[in-house]
């Protein structure tokens, strides 16, 4: 059956929009920004952090990285949050022309905007004031700057949810420019997130039908890859189980403030992390472009015989509330025997 | 030569009276013909004779009024002078019992012929010794027979029935009562010929053998006979569609009109896509915005009751058997306050009569589906029942192309009826569907298998009775009781499981009285009472956290709880239709409902004003001005993200037209129109900080719209070669929220044109076409993008000027053949949504980042072939 058929029967049905040649997004074929760190992710005011970017470029052309800070409304807060292309936007607290960057908001006050430079990496320090000061809670949330909330309320939204400091990115190289954005949280919460550590993974061929590790030792020098428990580092053409190593046995558990998830209830409900992985590569296929840490915590991996050759691989690791951490490989591929 | 004299009996020659289109289907609605009461001889002028033997036949135009008398003849096939003039005064004078459509007289157009015939040897008037005279009965046989038309089995009135004595040449006429019956009298014994020959059906010529019997024998019994319709005349539409609108501004559908409108799969419903006012809706999808207003501000009746599941999943079909639905009301505003509780417009259908003098079967097989109708009437005649089942057979079709996807409904209806006297009817109707799709995305080993379900499903069982008081005065009383349910499940590895599965128990009563005060004036009156229980359980995500970014791929935290809301809709109201002069007609009504959900009871009135003036034959100019208000729907009110507190939203509707009709079937309609609406519940998903504590506000209900324009109708309605229409729509929608400027609703579309028209071929082919051009529907471009580092994802930047994605066109094709037997009928249909596979984007696919565009799905091509047989 032709993809086409599929699609049509498909789409007759309303049931998904179909593959129409379009891009992959695990595919590196052009200047990428494909995270940031903020390292700690979230801290309290009067904190530093320090901010690095995973930018990829297959021309390997110079690259200009500026950075900036500041506060913006909070997309996606509603349930069903965000913008589209028939309609307004709605959801959220923010409109169509509402500022989604630091860049966009620049334009509309530079006042609000805190410049952090140029280079590779970026130091932001929160204000001592930052929480304190009710305009920057009552900008994130979509809240009346007049109306403060009494101080018991908001101890309970800065210990819990906290407010976030939005960095901004703009990657420029000749006449292409790329914008990203990165939530630092900043909350009085005694106990605050930290970036994952121990990232590795596992490569196997799937007819090879060899289980992967729950642990290994990570390989320490920001690549992916461990060659314990028969992992590989080179492959021939075929499928291959990526698999993530190193997940908490137990997730940390932590407090998440959803408000209204029922009529009139404002609810602290009890979550635990889990880890996404989004992978990347300049070569072959991936039957997802993130996997998460529940369940099997693999992706299959197919390449071919157009890949033959040297694949780079990025995976970056991100734990759902800030926390973001990322390897690199370059793996050789061979044909098959 | 000897004087002239026009026939005995008058020869009356009545096509099928039908509203619905040609008697193809045996399930025609009941028409009841008129019959002659009071029949005028003609008189010739005085010297005028014929030969002896001769014949002469003028056949007339007589139009009869809904009293029965004739209240306009003209000449149709004339014989020239002075039999023309005869023929046409005596018309004049005739009287008869008017025609019917159910209960309700309607006014006909029928042709009437005379016959005078020069003397003849038979039928000498004796003179007894007194002077006085006596008739003697006519010696001979009798001969007894029922003439049918050939397919539907439908009984033929008014047919002249000829028996040939080919011996002497000497003839013997006799016509068909209401049940096609006739009886001969004083044939000669032995072989004869039976003749019939009425222009309209291929002429009989068969040979009958009459046997000699005793006087009081009954007579002698002849097969049925079938007539086959040729020519025009098998399109049998002398009916002058000439039913009093019930609203200003209103478009009725009959029956072939509903079902042979190319590119509709033969569903009704979708039928109105193509009317006025109504803006194109994605995929063809049977949802209306009408006028402006929003899909869910058009309401659905079956039999006065608000249908509240109207299609099957994925572009389904309606979930009524087409061959139930008798007629189709569309009101695109302003429709009578009998129907209440909508923001918007209003389609109404009314379910068909079964005929109740035949069984009568109904098979039918396309591509996706099968159906079957069949009823029976009992007790002669004074009952009817009627059931269908439809089932779908995607099961047997979709593993042909994926195994990710499965889909399956069915639909069932059961109607049965009874006269328990002539003054009291009772009515038994139950309907019901159930559609169930499945999904699933495996994991390819990798451990992410992700599955779910989307079921709905409805059953409704409605008790009637009528009771007509008076001749003048019916009280009408009609309820239901009604289980409707969805579950919508998604289940994955790893993840928690959604499930929304609520359970909602309906019953709603009506009871309403309709007084014919006298000749201008009609009053309804009556009450509507609803209410709606909700239970069922839910296991949904919560909102986003705040302060954490949204997860790079959906992971919901989930919120447990069960339904528990109740609706109690009570209602009523009262309209009028009021002759106030001769033809200016005042439609004032006006509708008070109190609704109480959350605890909280909201009072509204919804004041209604409809004008039609006939200011000229033919020219009528109509207007209306009124008040409607809708309910939040229960996602809208209840748990767990509805808000009680959510006030009906309120229409102001307005409209100004002028209409102008003929008798040979054409109507053209210009109206304007001015819709305001105000208090649309629009979803906001905003914080708020009140009274010291912060809240989360699902939903506002501060949007207000507008919209105005312009409509064209241009109608051949059925009867002739061709029928059908022509729409079109100039018009602006509008919204705005507080702080904002207008802008333009999502379905806004300028420009809507629709011609939808069906030619029939001859040979009982017909080819229908419809052409569909509209605007493309408005969006904010997306000019660029930023990426998420944390959700690892590109949100779009969106322009905040608004531009329209590409003109829409299609074309639809439908070609019907049908094959007549005696007893039944077969047809075959070929019906080809967007013959020219016109490329038409609903939307548009983006690359990850927003960079690259390709036009989104549309409807591709897409034939269906059926074949049904009606017997």
């Amino acid at each position: 059956m032709t993809r086409w058929t599929l699609c049509w029967v498909l789409v007759f049905g309303g049931v998904a929009a179909c593959d129409s040649g379009l891009p992959k997004e695990y595919q590196i074929d052009r200047l990428r920004v494909l995270g940031i760190q903020a390292e700690p992710p979230e801290v309290g005011p009067g904190d530093t952090v320090a901010l690095t970017a995973l930018v990829v470029d297959p021309d390997e052309r110079p690259l200009t990285l500026s950075w900036s800070a500041c506060v913006l409304s909070e997309r996606g807060t509603g349930p069903f949050g965000g913008g589209g292309e028939t309609g307004e936007g709605g959801g959220g607290g923010y409109g169509i022309s509402d500022a989604g960057s630091c860049l966009e908001l620049n334009q509309i006050d530079e006042s609000l905007v805190m410049d952090l430079g140029q280079g590779e990496g970026a130091t932001l320090t929160i204000p001592e004031d930052f929480l304190s000061d009710w305009t920057h809670t009552a900008r994130a949330y979509g809240l009346s700057k007049d109306k403060p909330l009494p101080e018991a309320a908001r101890q309970g939204v800065t210990d819990i949810a906290g407010v976030n400091m939005v960095v901004t990115l703009v990657v420029q190289t000749g006449d292409e420019t790329l914008v990203a954005i990165k939530r630092v949280n900043v909350s009085t919460a005694s106990e605050k997130n930290l970036n994952p550590v121990n990232s590795a993974f596992h490569l196997t061929g799937v007819k090879d039908k060899q289980d992967a590790p729950v642990t290994a030792a990570p390989p320490g020098d920001g690549s992916c890859l461990t060659e314990e428990h028969g992992g590989l580092l080179s492959l021939t053409v075929g499928k291959h189980f990526l698999t993530a190593l190193n997940v908490p046995e137990e997730p940390v558990e932590y407090p998440v403030l959803t408000i209204g998830s029922t009529v009139d209830a404002v609810d602290v409900l009890q979550t635990q992390e889990t880890y996404y992985y989004s992978v990347f590569s300049t070569a072959g296929d991936f039957n997802e472009k993130i996997f998460k840490s529940g369940g099997t915590r693999r992706v299959k991996w197919t390449l071919t015989e157009k890949d033959v050759g040297e694949a780079r691989l990025w995976v970056v690791t991100r734990d759902g509330r800030g926390g973001t951490t990322w390897c690199e490989q370059t793996v050789d591929v061979t044909a098959a025997p | 030569m000897r004087q002239a004299r026009s026939s005995i009996g008058g020869y009356l020659t009545i096509m099928a009276v039908l509203l619905m289109g040609p008697p193809v289907l045996a399930e025609t609605p009941p028409i009841t013909p008129p019959k002659l009461v009071t029949f005028a001889k003609a008189s010739l002028p005085e010297g005028t004779a014929l030969a002896l033997g001769a014949r002469v036949q003028v056949i007339v135009w007589v139009t009869i009024g809904t009293d029965g008398t004739v209240t306009e003849v003209s000449l149709k096939d004339g014989a020239g002078e002075p039999f023309d003039q005869a023929a046409m005064d005596a018309a004049k004078r005739c009287v008869f019992s008017p025609a019917r459509s159910g209960e309700e007289p309607i006014p006909v157009k029928v042709p009437f012929r005379y016959a005078f015939e020069g003397p003849s040897k038979r039928g000498a008037i004796i003179a007894n010794r007194r002077g006085r005279r006596a008739l003697h009965p006519v010696p001979g046989q009798s001969l007894a027979g029922q003439v049918l038309e050939k397919g539907t089995r439908t009984p033929l009135a008014g047919i002249l029935v000829e028996v040939l004595d080919p011996r002497s040449k000497r003839r013997f006429e006799a016509l068909t009562d209401s049940n096609g019956r006739f009886t001969a009298r004083g044939l000669p014994p032995g072989r004869l010929l039976l003749l019939i020959d009425t222009g309209e059906h291929r002429a009989i010529r068969k040979k009958v053998r009459v046997e000699s019997r005793g006087e009081d024998a009954p007579p002698t019994a002849v097969e049925p006979v079938y007539l086959d319709p040729v020519g025009l005349g098998r399109y049998r539409t002398e009916i002058q569609d000439r039913r009093v609108a019930e609203a200003a501004s209103e478009v009725v559908l009959t029956e072939e009109e509903l079902t042979q409108v190319a590119g509709t799969f033969g569903d009704p419903t979708r039928v109105v896509a193509t009317l006025p006012g109504v803006a194109r809706s994605a995929f063809g999808l049977g949802y209306y915005a009408v006028r402006g207003a929003n899909y869910d501000n058009t309401g659905f009746f079956i039999d006065g009751h608000p249908v509240f599941f109207l299609y099957h999943l994925l572009g389904g079909p309606g979930v009524v058997h087409p061959e139930l639905i008798g007629s189709l009301n569309f009101y695109p505003g302003g429709y009578p306050v009998k129907y209440g509780r909508f923001g918007g417009g209003a389609i109404v259908l009314k379910t068909k009569e079964p005929p109740d003098d035949r069984w009568h079967l109904d098979v039918e097989i396309d591509l996706l589906k099968s159906s079957l109708l069949f009823s029976v009437p009992f007790d002669e005649g004074r009952g009817q029942f009627t059931a269908s089942l439809r089932r779908s057979y995607y099961e047997l079709i979709l593993p042909l192309f994926t195994d990710d996807v499965k889909l399956s409904y069915t639909d069932y209806q059961l109607r049965l009826k009874y006269a328990v006297t002539d003054a009291l009817t009772l009515r038994l109707l139950s309907l019901g569907a159930e559609d169930a799709l499945e999904f699933s995305r495996p994991s390819e080993g990798t451990g992410t298998d992700t599955s779910g379900g989307f079921e709905i499903g409805f059953h409704r069982v409605l008790l009637g009775a009528d009771w007509d008081i008076t001749p003048t005065l019916r009280w009408t009383n009609s309820s239901i009781i009604e289980h409707d349910r969805l579950s919508s499940t998604r289940a994955a590895q790893g993840e928690s499981d959604i499930d929304y599965s609520p359970s909602v128990w309906v019953a709603q009563h009506l009871s309403f009285v309709e007084w014919d005060a006298n000749e201008t004036l009609k009053v309804e009156a009556g009450v509507d009472v609803l209410h709606a229980a909700v239970d069922g359980t839910y296991q949904v995500p919560t909102p986003p956290p705040l302060g954490d970014p949204p997860p790079p791929t959906f992971n919901p935290i989930p919120v447990k709880g069960t339904f528990n809301e109740e609706l109690l809709s009570a209602a009523t109201y009262v309209q009028a239709d009021w002759t106030v002069l001769p033809g200016l007609r005042l439609l004032p009504g006006a509708r008070g409902t109190a609704d109480t959900y959350g605890g909280i009871t909201h009072y509204t009135a919804d004041p209604k004003l409809g004008i039609r003036y006939e200011f000229l034959p033919g020219w009528t100019a109509k207007g209306l001005l009124g008040l409607a208000h809708q309910l939040p729907n229960e996602f809208q009110v209840g748990e767990p993200y509805g808000d009680p507190t959510l006030r009906p939203m309120e229409a102001i509707q307005s409209s100004l037209g002028l209409e102008w009709a003929n008798d040979d079937g054409w109507d053209i309609s210009v109206e304007g129109f001015y819709n305001h609406l105000s208090y649309i519940p629009y979803l906001a998903g905003e914080l708020a900080a009140e009274e010291g504590d912060i809240d989360r506000i699902f939903w506002r209900w501060d949007e207000e719209g507008r919209a105005y324009g312009v409509e064209v109708l241009i109608r051949k309605r059925m009867g002739g070669r061709f029928h059908g229409w022509l729409s079109y729509t100039l018009s602006r929608a509008e919204r705005r929220r507080p702080g904002r400027d207008w802008n333009l609703f999502r379905v806004d579309q300028t420009h809507v044109l629709n011609l939808a028209w069906t030619v029939r071929l001859g040979a009982d082919w017909s080819l229908g076409a419809r052409f569909t051009l509209s605007n493309g529907n408005p969006v904010y471009p997306i000019v660029g993008s930023r990426y998420d580092a944390d959700r690892d994802r590109y949100q779009p930047i969106f322009s905040t000027q608004q531009t329209r994605l590409p003109f829409y066109h299609r074309l639809d094709l439908r070609l019907d053949k049908r094959w007549r037997f005696d007893t039944w009928m077969l047809e075959v249909y070929l019906d080809v949504q967007n013959a020219y596979n016109a490329a038409n984007a609903e939307g548009f696919n983006y690359s990850y980042d927003y960079g690259k565009r390709v036009p989104g799905a549309s409807i591709p091509i897409l034939p269906t072939l059926g074949v049904r047989g009606v017997f």
